[in-house]
């Protein structure tokens, strides 16, 4: 067993808000992360992610609102007496120690005995599985070596919270689904509260329980990686996870039922209780092509329109279909022999009412 | 920026020029101690023998240690400080921890490099009167008992010794610590927020600096506006005359400052983008030997070059002219070609880093020979290094005394700094003297102002360079 030995803690935050100088950066974060659980904070550039984490950390401008971890508000507390644990995007190793003086540093710092120290700092390197590098100097390390010992000099302080700031962004592609496994079954080992920056949503739906999607300085929406894909809240979830089809129009009484109008004329009836102006989203894989003639099951709807684009990508092809002034995104399952929609050609979309979901603008 | 942009003036005069106005501000009878005299009756001696020598040096060096550490400071990551302290660290020992550490490399470096510049000062020491040094010995030696004189080259080979000493350490302070540890994004240490009393004592401590570093030039420009200064906190009386005097007899230094520096800087210029390219472009076997031999010269001190040239071509007849090599006025420019080859040679060589090499072969792809290659796309798109090489040659060529000491034979060919030397020999000529002082200073100054813009707005019309080079290393 490891001799590190954490005790989770949860993070709360409350309307938090921080500005650079006239710039309001994050606006009114509201966010409780359990004990324990592993959390992502997934957005794209710009969108305040990484201050966030940072303001949980104590760096960049105060802020204002609260911070609570176990319970105990911290946002007054300057970023060393704070024990929470940062893993910089950049690694941050300092280029002047050793990996084991790097790694012992937090111990030095905490007054911990030299004895201890020793058997502290060799089974962090053990759980990363690099201590037979330990006198080894950082710039004489991979970058996936420098990685595991920035981890290693953060959870050997047995933080109540682990920050990792784009931890993965450094490594190359085969390396990072590698590290990023690693992440996760150390976390798991450590039950250690983990709060994971990242703009690649792969990385936020295979590591993380939960996330937090930012765009602009605020939170979108927050929930498990697949209720997020699914059943995303706005137009920018849905589009910032994945692939999405977003056709612009309303919702409107029909029949004793709800219909979709689009505005460039498509009609498809949905499951709303809702009316008024909306998106109708839905997923390219969600979508079956088939010939002109083809008929839809029942609870499905049909859409005919013509192939104007195809990409070959491997495991399915991906055809560009107008409908109207719309263009439709759509996913085939590639298998041996099956048939291939020629461009210019007339299909069918079927679209399953399960599948389709309605957003507000 | 106020504070660097202050702290780098003194560079642009030379030391020595500064000790008369020092000692005239701190000296027995300097306005500093006559003041301390009048309110407290105690006097400091400042300027007495050989303190006046390290006072005149530390505050005239200062700025050097300031741009190496402050360039240390600028290339240590952010999240280096930062990890440090969400590992628990902070205060004093966050800086002796990490910070201190991390910088430690350009402050070696640059204590090593005043070392060098204050050991080959010969001005200085001779301006004060202390003449049990090694670089004044060796003049001394060579000027009053002749040129055959051994001691003078014993001191030579001494003052080379200790001089490549200097440059070794500095390079092995900098050796495989290439800290600067800046990844994209954010550069340089955080800025902290002061408390109002601290903004206020860090003030107080700036001001007191600056107001020291700049005593000299304040001293000098009093010196060269006023009458008649002895035995008085101001002068006497303030008047034009000494410019006066110095254009209608002096301007024959001024001309050849302009001409000898601005040739030496030009051929700097020259050879340092031949080495540059040399050594960073081609295989040519030993081209790192060009590049160490180009730069030892910056451990070789003015003195000794002066006394090598002056020994070497003695004899050396030039054909058409008919005298010597040694008291020609070319052999001047030969030799401050030789000192400032090195600030060239790094400008350069850091230009041409700036340049991707894709950028060379998308032309040599489209027909180009390597020679016009070179013309039509490195040497444009270095034009900014270059240029700051040019500035800086030029600028430290025309305030060097120590070569130029030996070398000028006739007062006719002789440059600036020798002149206000000869001026600063003589009580009478010291205002004359200042004036001509000020006068350089406000030349290079203008001319790295202008330079600096020029720079400035080049880079802005650069940015696509600078994202193809970037795309090369990423």
């Amino acid at each position: 067993m490891t001799s590190i030995d954490t005790s989770a803690a949860g993070v709360d935050i409350e309307s938090l808000n921080l500005s650079f100088d006239d710039t309001h950066v994050l606006k009114g974060i509201n966010l409780s992360i359990e004990p324990g659980e592993f959390f992502a904070f997934l957005g794209p550039s710009g969108s305040g992610k990484s201050t966030l984490l940072r303001a949980i950390a104590g760096f960049g401008p105060t802020p204002n609102g609260r911070i609570l971890i176990g319970g105990e508000e911290i946002a007054h507390l300057p970023p060393w007496k704070r024990n929470v644990g940062m893993v910089f995007q950049s690694y941050a190793l300092w280029p002047h120690m050793t990996v084991r003086r790097n790694v012992a540093f937090g111990l030095e710092e905490r007054k911990v005995p030299a004895r201890e120290i020793v058997t502290r700092v060799d089974a962090a390197l053990e759980m990363v599985g690099l201590l037979d590098l330990a006198e080894r100097r950082p710039a004489q390390l991979s970058g996936g070596q420098q990685q595991r010992i920035a981890l290693a000099r953060t959870i050997v302080v047995e933080p109540r919270v682990l920050l990792l700031d784009e931890p993965l962004s450094n490594l190359d592609a085969n390396l990072r689904i590698q590290m990023r496994r690693e992440l996760r079954e150390l976390q798991q080992k450590l039950k250690l509260t983990t709060i994971f920056v990242t703009h690649d949503q792969e990385e936020a739906n295979t590591t993380s329980d939960r996330m937090a999607v930012l765009n602009d300085g605020v939170i979108q929406q927050i929930g498990t990686p697949m209720a997020l894909y699914d059943n995303p809240a706005n137009l920018f979830v849905a589009t910032f996870l994945g692939t999405a089809n977003v056709l612009a129009g309303a919702v409107e009484d029909a029949g004793g039922g709800a219909q979709f109008n689009s505005v460039d004329g498509a009609h498809i009836p949905v499951d709303s209780a809702e009316r008024g102006p909306r998106n109708l989203m839905f997923r390219p894989q969600n979508v079956t092509i088939a010939a002109a003639d083809a008929s839809a099951d029942a609870g499905g709807v049909r859409l005919t329109g013509t192939v104007r684009h195809m990409e070959f990508l491997g495991s399915i092809i991906r055809y560009a279909v107008a409908i109207g002034a719309d263009t439709v995104l759509v996913d085939d399952r590639h298998q041996q022999g099956a048939p291939v929609f020629a461009i210019d050609n007339r299909v069918s979309l079927l679209l399953p009412k399960d599948q389709l979901t309605v957003l507000q603008n | 920026m106020l504070i660097q942009t202050l702290g780098i003036i003194p560079l642009i005069m030379p030391p020595f020029v500064g000790a008369v106005a020092m000692a005239l501000l701190f000296g027995a009878n300097g306005s500093v101690n006559l003041l301390l005299d009048d309110w407290f009756g105690f006097n400091i001696p400042f300027m007495e023998g050989l303190n006046g020598v390290i006072f005149v040096e530390s505050i005239h060096y200062f700025p050097f240690i300031l741009i190496n550490l402050s360039a240390a400071l600028n290339n240590i990551d952010r999240a280096m400080e930062e990890s440090a302290q969400n590992l628990g660290a902070y205060g004093v020992r966050l800086f002796r921890r990490i910070v201190f550490p991390l910088a430690m490399p350009g402050y070696v470096a640059g204590a090593a490099l005043v070392f060098i510049k204050v050991f080959d000062d010969l001005g200085t020491p001779l301006l004060l009167n202390i003449n049990n040094m090694l670089a004044p010995q060796a003049y001394l030696r060579i000027t009053s008992i002749g040129i055959s004189d051994p001691m003078g080259y014993v001191i030579s080979v001494i003052l080379v010794a200790f001089s490549l000493l200097a440059l070794w350490v500095s390079l092995l302070a900098l050796r495989g610590k290439d800290y600067s540890t800046v990844q994209k994004g954010g550069g340089g240490l955080m800025r902290r927020d002061l408390r109002t009393w601290e903004k206020v004592g860090c003030y107080a401590v700036v001001i007191l600096i600056l107001l020291l570093v700049l005593s000299p030039h304040l001293g000098l420009l009093l010196l060269s506006f006023g009458t008649v200064w002895s035995f008085s906190v101001l002068p006497d009386a303030y008047t034009f005359g000494h410019y006066v005097t110095v254009f209608s007899e002096a301007s024959g230094y001024i001309t050849n400052t302009l001409l000898y520096a601005g040739l030496a800087a030009f051929f700097d210029v020259i050879i340092g983008t031949a080495i540059a390219y040399i050594v960073w472009r081609t295989g040519l076997p030993g081209r790192k030997w060009l590049d160490y031999g180009a730069t030892a010269a910056l451990a070789v001190p003015g003195v000794v070059i002066g006394i090598g040239y002056l020994r070497t071509y003695h004899g050396f007849n030039v054909p058409i002219i008919d005298q010597p090599l040694a008291s020609w006025w070319v052999i001047i420019v030969v030799a401050l070609t030789i000192r400032r080859l090195p600030y060239a040679l790094r400008a350069c060589m850091a230009a041409l880093q700036q340049v991707s090499i894709m950028l060379e072969e998308a032309a040599e792809n489209l027909g180009a020979t390597k020679g016009r290659t070179v013309w039509r796309v490195v040497v444009p798109l270095m034009s900014g290094g270059i240029l700051a090489g040019f500035v800086t040659s030029f600028a430290t060529a025309s305030v060097e005394l120590s070569a130029t000491l030996m070398l000028v034979a006739v007062d006719s060919d002789a440059p600036l700094a020798y002149g206000i030397y000869e001026f600063m020999q003589s009580a009478a000529g010291r205002g004359p003297g200042a004036a001509l002082g000020v006068i350089g200073v406000v030349f290079v100054g203008l001319g790295t102002y202008f330079s600096h813009r020029i720079i400035e707005r080049s880079r802005a019309s650069r940015e696509s360079t600078a994202i193809v080079a970037e795309g090369a290393t990423a």
